[in-house]
């Protein structure tokens, strides 16, 4: 197994602190068809170029079942705006309609194995990861987009079958660990 | 240390030709290759153009612009980080250059969906 949780593994659970302040699990959205993780943070101009998609993508797909729980393990000694201060203000600001987590211990992302922001892992009815990868092929255009990525991995799922692209490449800014270099990367 | 002169203000077109000029010369000229992802190398395209277009220099478009001639200079791509990153990680941050086994190793199309 490599740095990044494998297409059919279970995901792992996880207890965060998010933006209202409220702890949440991943267990809390056992009723829902499939969750959608993605690891992000606040700083990053592509997760920046992305947002207002992810807000979308909840409200377009909440009432079929799907949850978007977006999680922030930055380190913020050379990222302070991505502290969970600034998570609060920033959820507030946009008006995220999905939880908002801050990863302090970067024991989650570690989990999960991101290597950037915005990275989707989508996990099925029974919480085994199903897609990994990017939300769409045009992070600087939505109207431009040839490939919802996400979308059509979400359709597939709630339509009870296989993720025709189960993996893309992520784009973005890289994770930002503690006691690392901002440019280190695993070896994913 | 004298600054280097700034390059003249350009507008989009001229921003975008000059990122894929960049690009397309640093691999012909170098041992690193572009992203197979060609999303990715867009994306980052993209993001050089923006900042030539907007401060005059090729900036990393991961990584902020702060002001400071001095710590500005080290985020012009390609980056005097990019040959540790590639060196350790096959890519560099950003993402657009990549070695030659990490291009053989990522052809979009093929290895991404074999691994899945």
């Amino acid at each position: 197994m490599g740095f990044t949780l494998d297409v059919g593994v279970k995901a792992p659970d996880f207890t965060l602190k998010g933006v209202d302040g409220k702890m949440h699990s991943l267990a809390d959205y056992a009723d829902r068809k499939a969750v959608v993780v993605i690891v992000s943070c606040n700083h990053c101009p592509t997760v920046i170029q992305y947002e207002d998609r992810m807000i979308q993508i909840q409200k377009d797909y909440a009432g079929k079942g799907v949850q978007l729980i977006v999680i922030n393990g930055n380190e913020t000694d050379g990222h302070p705006t991505d502290d969970f201060a600034h998570m609060v203000q920033r959820a507030k600001e946009r008006g995220f309609d999905f939880p908002y987590l801050r990863d302090d211990t970067q024991e989650v992302v570690r989990a999960y194995g991101a290597v950037r922001t915005p990275e989707v892992f989508l996990l099925g009815p029974d919480r085994t990861l199903v897609y990994h990868g990017r939300i769409d092929d045009n992070p600087d255009d939505p109207k431009r987009v040839r490939r919802h990525d996400l979308r059509v991995a979400l359709d597939e799922v709630l339509a009870g079958k296989p993720v025709s692209v189960p993996k893309t490449p992520s784009i973005g800014c890289t994770v930002k660990w503690w006691g690392k270099d901002p440019h280190w990367m695993p070896d994913a | 240390m004298l600054e280097p002169k700034r390059s003249a203000p350009l507008d989009e077109k001229q921003a975008r030709e000059r990122a894929e000029r960049l690009a397309s010369r640093y691999v012909e000229r170098g041992p690193y290759r572009l992203n197979p992802d060609p999303v990715t190398v867009e994306h980052v395209l993209v993001g050089l153009a923006r900042n030539l277009a907007r401060h005059g220099r090729p900036y990393c478009p991961c990584r902020e612009v702060k002001g400071d001639p001095a710590e500005d200079r080290t985020n012009i791509c390609p980056c005097p980080q990019h040959h540790a990153d590639i060196a350790r990680d096959g890519v560099c941050e950003c993402g657009i250059f990549v070695s030659a086994e990490y291009a053989a190793a990522h052809q979009v199309g093929t290895q991404t969906e074999k691994e899945a």
